[in-house]
Formats: structure tokens, sequence, C-alpha cells
């Protein structure tokens, strides 16, 4: 099984519980590794999910793989969801692996940066995935 | 004595006299002078001289009305029991304010043990007769409906009064919460124009003027439009939001981080048409949170900073510590080393000046001599004395060559300067001097891109070098193959460093190989063949000595690239500071 297959059950289920958030997972090839696709809005219910969520997948990947947050269909995000995704970063330095957001929309840009995080953050244009 | 003649004619004259005062009962006047009515037109039907009225307004305060005076006055209570015992029938005497009456008949209003009001009605010189008394109690009686309803339409319109007071006072206090609050509190229509705001909202969104934001769309305030979009449906749907994080755009620029609750109120029909909404400041919440969020990240990256030199601080202790023992095995070598080398070229010495004598010996007596020397195979000892004497000088050679690599690799020559140092030309020279090695073995191609000078101390570069190039060519030349191999030596810039790389198209490196290539003593030639020092000294001296990198890869030629790395400022070196013994 895939790493993606591995975890899907797992991102079903809180996209169930965060009734505003759904999760799906994809294997990248370029860069290699995972991508999580985020839908509807990070708010403060369903941030503490997702991060929990993602902090739980970290020790199952590869130490140098890639993870890549693709936003693109991402509508909303409140402080705390920022707030999430700084921890997740963290987490991933602490393990080497390397965090990047992709397909992030314009409005949800201008709140990571007013809130002076935009420079922490690697932004990529695409990725491929594996098929 | 009555008779049903003279009741008929009481009751005739009771009800006329009772309509008349109903006029001024049921009518408009006020209480005072509806009651001074009704007291005079009692009085005048039962041809009294004079009235007195007492009548309550609260439960202990009464007042008198008089003929005389039709002004109210206070009245105290004692006259009031006076009266009621007249109105009885105990008595038919009263002595009071304005009264001092033989002949007096009354009647209560109301109950008769807790009245409302009492009348009494005195003559001065003449008495009042029974039909007199029945006249006035029949038109009370009479009159009881009337004034019954007089007291409930006043009662009911005290109430009146005190329901509208009070609800005036409600709308105050609601009017006063509204506008008081700490929080902005606003009502926008369905189309989120904006209604009503109190004062704390303008002060959120920095302004003064009420009608800057009154008939105006909420949006205008709203950092992210597409928020205020989103909290639109989110509160179509739902009806309500909780905790709705909001950020406020005010007409100076500034961002306000805010936290809203809003309902959303409905028609009969269940439209939206107006929502009203409580936002409330949390900028420092947010800021706080925030400084919070950057450290960790920040505590995360030094982490992993500190870890990577954690581990160049302990391969420098390894180091460190195989360096005193290969000073300490240098040293111990060299002394015996030394007297070996100088004992072998004195017994050299010694042998030529016997070989000498010998050939003087031998132009003596030629014939004894070779018998000797055949019997001892003399030529053949002569012969192999100098082929002996120089292979123990090469094994003299090399074990100074270990010695020296070991001194080396305890870095003994670690206060020599950084010069100016030319890459490009140790390239050259390190070329020269692996020639012997790779000629036969591979081709080398040249990249040079014209790099400057860098500091460093030349030596120990070339060193570097000329082990890097002999390695590769050693690699090539361990694989059975036709033809010669390649070897790439480029050189490039980025930034602040020189790079050179040497790559080949032998075996290349194996990946569990690559971590222990620069270990101490690692090697992966058969016994014999090299110490396995040789790596690690190149490591140290460009990594610790001069502050570059020197990595292994994997080259597109099939075989390892050497990537050597060397900053043109290396005392300007952000980030650790590797504290070299």
């Amino acid at each position: 099984m895939t790493l993606s297959e591995t975890l899907q059950p797992k991102a079903e289920q809180l996209s169930l519980k965060a009734s505003r958030l759904s999760i799906s997972l994809a294997d990248t090839a370029k860069p290699a590794g995972l991508a999580l696709l985020l839908s509807g809005d990070l708010d403060t219910d369903s941030s503490n999910d997702f991060q929990s969520f993602v902090l739980e997948s970290l020790p199952r990947m590869e130490p140098q793989a890639s993870l890549i947050l693709d936003l693109s269909a991402l509508k909303y995000i409140s402080s705390t969801g920022v707030g999430s995704l700084t921890t997740i970063l963290s987490a991933a330095k602490k393990r080497g692996i390397r965090l990047t957001i992709c397909g992030i929309p314009k409005h949800i840009w201008n709140i990571i940066d007013l809130l002076g995080f935009t420079a922490f953050f690697t932004f990529i244009e695409s990725y491929e995935v594996l098929t | 004595m009555t008779n049903n003649h003279e009741n008929d004619g009481v009751e005739a004259r009771a009800r006329i006299v009772a309509a008349d005062i109903a006029l001024d009962v049921g009518g408009n006047l006020d209480d005072v002078a509806a009651y001074a009515a009704a007291a005079t037109k009692a009085g005048q039907a039962v041809s009294a001289d004079s009235w007195l009225l007492a009548y309550r307004t609260e439960p202990e305060q009464w007042f008198s009305l008089t003929k005389e005076r039709e002004e109210p006055a206070g009245l105290a209570t004692q006259y009031v029991k006076a009266m009621v015992d007249v109105a009885k029938g105990l008595s038919q005497n009263f002595r009071g304010p304005h009264a001092n009456w033989t002949s007096a008949i009354g009647v209560t209003i109301g109950e008769e043990d807790d009245p409302s009001a009492v009348l009494i009605l005195g003559k001065h010189r003449l008495l009042f007769g029974p039909e007199e008394l029945s006249l006035l109690r029949r038109v009370t009686e009479l009159l009881e409906p009337v004034i019954t309803a007089r007291q409930t339409r006043a009662s009911n319109e005290l109430l009146r009064e005190h329901s509208e007071k009070a609800l005036r006072r409600n709308e105050e206090r609601l009017r006063t919460f509204f506008e008081e609050s700490r929080d902005m509190i606003y009502m926008a229509n369905a189309d989120d124009v904006v209604a009503s705001i109190n004062n704390a909202g303008l002060r959120l969104f920095g302004t003064t003027d009420r009608f800057e934001v009154l008939g105006r769309p909420f949006s205008r305030w709203v950092f992210s439009p597409e928020d205020r979009r989103h909290f639109l449906s989110k509160i179509q749907h739902d009806g309500f939001v909780v905790d709705h994080e909001i950020i406020l755009a005010r007409l100076d620029g500034t961002k306000l981080f805010c936290i809203e609750t809003a309902q959303a109120v409905r028609d009969s029909e269940g439209k939206v048409i107006e929502i009203q909404g409580i936002i409330r400041d949390i900028s420092e919440r947010i800021a706080m949170e925030r400084d919070i969020w950057a450290m960790n990240v920040e505590l995360a990256e030094s982490n992993e900073r500190l870890k990577t030199s954690h581990r160049r601080l302990l391969q420098q202790e390894k180091l460190a510590s195989i360096g005193q023992l290969a000073a300490g095995l240098a040293h111990e070598i060299n002394n015996p080393l030394g007297f070996l080398k100088s004992n072998h070229t004195t017994l050299h010495g010694f042998l030529a000046t016997l070989h000498e004598a010998w050939n003087k010996a031998c132009t003596l007596d030629p014939e004894a001599h070779r018998h000797i020397a055949s019997d001892l195979d003399l030529e053949y000892v002569f012969s192999e004395i100098d082929s002996l004497v120089a292979e123990s000088d090469d094994g003299f050679g090399r074990i100074m060559g270990i010695v020296k690599n070991l001194r080396s690799f305890a870095r003994i020559d670690e206060h020599e300067p950084l010069g100016d140092y030319d890459l490009e030309q140790g390239l050259e020279s390190s070329l020269v001097m692996a020639r012997n090695e790779i000629k036969y073995v591979a081709e080398v191609e040249t990249e040079f891109a014209g790099v400057p000078k860098v500091p460093a101390v030349g030596g120990s570069i070339n060193q570097v070098l000329l082990n890097i190039l002999v390695n590769a060519a050693q690699a090539i030349a361990s694989q059975k193959r036709e033809g010669l191999g390649r070897i790439l030596v480029r050189t490039s810039m980025i930034e602040d460093s020189v790079i050179c790389e040497i790559e080949d198209n032998g075996p290349g490196v194996p990946e569990e190989v690559k971590e222990r290539l620069f270990d101490p003593f690692f090697t992966t030639k058969p016994a014999g063949k090299g110490t396995g020092l040789g790596l690690a000294i190149s490591y140290d001296i460009i990594v610790n000595r001069h502050r570059g990198s020197l990595i292994v890869s994997d080259s597109t030629l099939g075989g390892a690239l050497f990537r050597i790395e060397l900053p043109l400022h290396p005392d300007r070196e952000g980030g650790e500071d590797l504290n070299l013994l």
C-alpha cells in the first residue's frame, strides 16, 4: 500500500468530523513524497483535527521526503488555521521533511502575509502526482 | 315610619338625584371636582347645611373636601374613623375640622370597614329625618357602579402610566447597553448594509462619523471580502455564527483581528431580513499567539542547525582524538625510523668500503680471491647489495610518507596562514603530480571557468586535489575495461564560493560506503594499499581548516563525483561557529 492509501481512511474520518474541511491524499513523483489536498474551511474547529492528523502522519514519512500542502481548493483560513500550518512546519523541520505549499489562493495568502508568515514557508507552482 | 307610598317617593327621588350626580362622576371632571359636585348635590338633596368628604389616594393618606372650601386638605385618620361611625349610624354627632354638627348622616364608598371615601352631611340646628337618611343611602347605592367604573378607570390609567414609564426605562437601559458596550454591536440588512452601529463599532472602525458607516456595506470594513461572503453564506445556512474570525481594515490602513458572534433574523417565510452581530477586538491575543508560532518555527530550525553542528563537532572530536593518537604514533615511529635511516645510510657506505677493499684485495692475489668469490657467490652478493639498499630506501620512504600523513592528520601544520590560492593553477600542478597514476588509466578533461583566488593553504588544498585525483584513477583501474576511462575536472563559481568538481566513470561509490567515506581509517582498498586517512584528512582540510564543503555523490558518467566548495570569505561564515580544537 502506498502512503496515501494507508492514510486515506483517517483522512476520510477527519473530513466527516470537521464537516467544513475535507482532505484528500496523493503520492507525488516530483518532488517525491506525499501531497495533502485541502478543500473547504480551515477554521478554529477544523484546524485542530487537521493538525493532529498531519502530526500523526509525519512519522510515517521518509526523512528528506517532501510534503506538499495543496491549498487550491481552500476557501477560508482563520488565524488558528495559520497557526496549525506553522506547527506542522515546525514538526516537519524536526524530522527533516521538506514542507511546501502549492496553489495558494490570493486571499488566503493575504492572511498568512498579514500574520507575517509568508517568509517562513516555501511556495511551489506545481507538482507531479505518482500514477 | 315608612309606608310603601313613601318608599316609592324616596326611590323616585333617589333615582333623579343619582342620575344627576352620575353625570359628574362618570364624566371627565377630575377627581376633586367630581367628588365636590357629587357631595354638593347630595347635600342639596337632603337639605344639609354642610358636607365633608374624606377620600384617600393611598392606603393611609386621607384628604378632605368641604362645602366651604373645595381644595383638598390632609385629614387625620381619627376624623375618618369618626366619620365612618356617623355613616354606620353609630353617632349623629361630628366634631372635626370645619365641622361641628349636632346632626350628621353619612355614607361610605367602597367597603364599609375599609372605605375608599366617606361623605358626611350636617345640619347646624335641625335634625336629619329617617327619610333623608334613606334617600342618601339609596342614592349612594345607585351610584355605586358609576363610582366603581370611575375608580377602575383611574387605576387603569395609573397602570398604563406605570407601564409606559417602565417601558421607557427599559428602552433607555437597552439603548445604554447598546451604545456603551465595549464590543461592537451592529445590525445590517439582508444585503449586509449597516443599519445601526454602536460607539464601540465606530471606534473599532477608526472613525467618529456614524454616517461613514450607516447605509454602506459592511464588507467595506473587512480586510478580505471573500471572508465576509463566506461569513454571510454560513449565517444564511446555519442561522448564526459563533466566534468567527474577522479581520477589520480601518480607514487608516491598520488591520484589526476580531472575533464575531452573530445571528440572522428571519421573516415568517424563513428569509433572512436582518443580521445582528457583536464583534470583539482580539488583536492582542493574536499578536501573542503569532509570536509563539514564529518562535516555535525558529526553534525547530535552530534545533536542526544545532543537530548538524553537533554532528560535525562529534566528527571533529573523533578526528581530534584520533589525531592525538596519530601524533603519538608518528612521534614514536619517527625516532627509531630516524636512526634506522641513518644506520642504513652508514651501512651502505660501509658495504661500499668493503666492496672496494675486496676489489683491491683481488688485485693482490686474483686466483685465491676467485675461489672465495665463487664459493661464497660474491658476485651475486655484490650485485644484490645495491638493489637491496634501494628497496630499503624505498621502504623507509614509504614509512616516512605514512608518518607524514599521520602528522598532517594530527594537524601539526595548523598554524600555516591562508594565502591567495589559485584553484585552477593548483589543479594543473596536482594533475602533473598525479600523471603517473593517471596516464595509463584514464583521459583527463578540464573545464576551467576562470575562478578568482581564494584564501587557502595552497599545499593542503593541492594535497586534497591529488588525493581525489589518485582515488579516481585507482577506481577506474580497479575495473576491467577496454580503453581508457574518463576523469572530468571542472571549476565554477556560485555566490560567495569557488567550486571544484572531479568526476570519473569508474564504478562509483555505493550508498552505504558514501556515509563512511570520510571516516578516518576507512578504506575499501585491500590491506596494505593505503591507510584510509587520505579522505579523512582531505575532509578535515576543506571543511574545518577552510570552512568549505566536501561532498561525494553519483556522477552522470557512472562513477563518483567529488565536489569541493571553498568560500571567498571564510571568516564571514554565518551560522555555526566551529570551535576548532
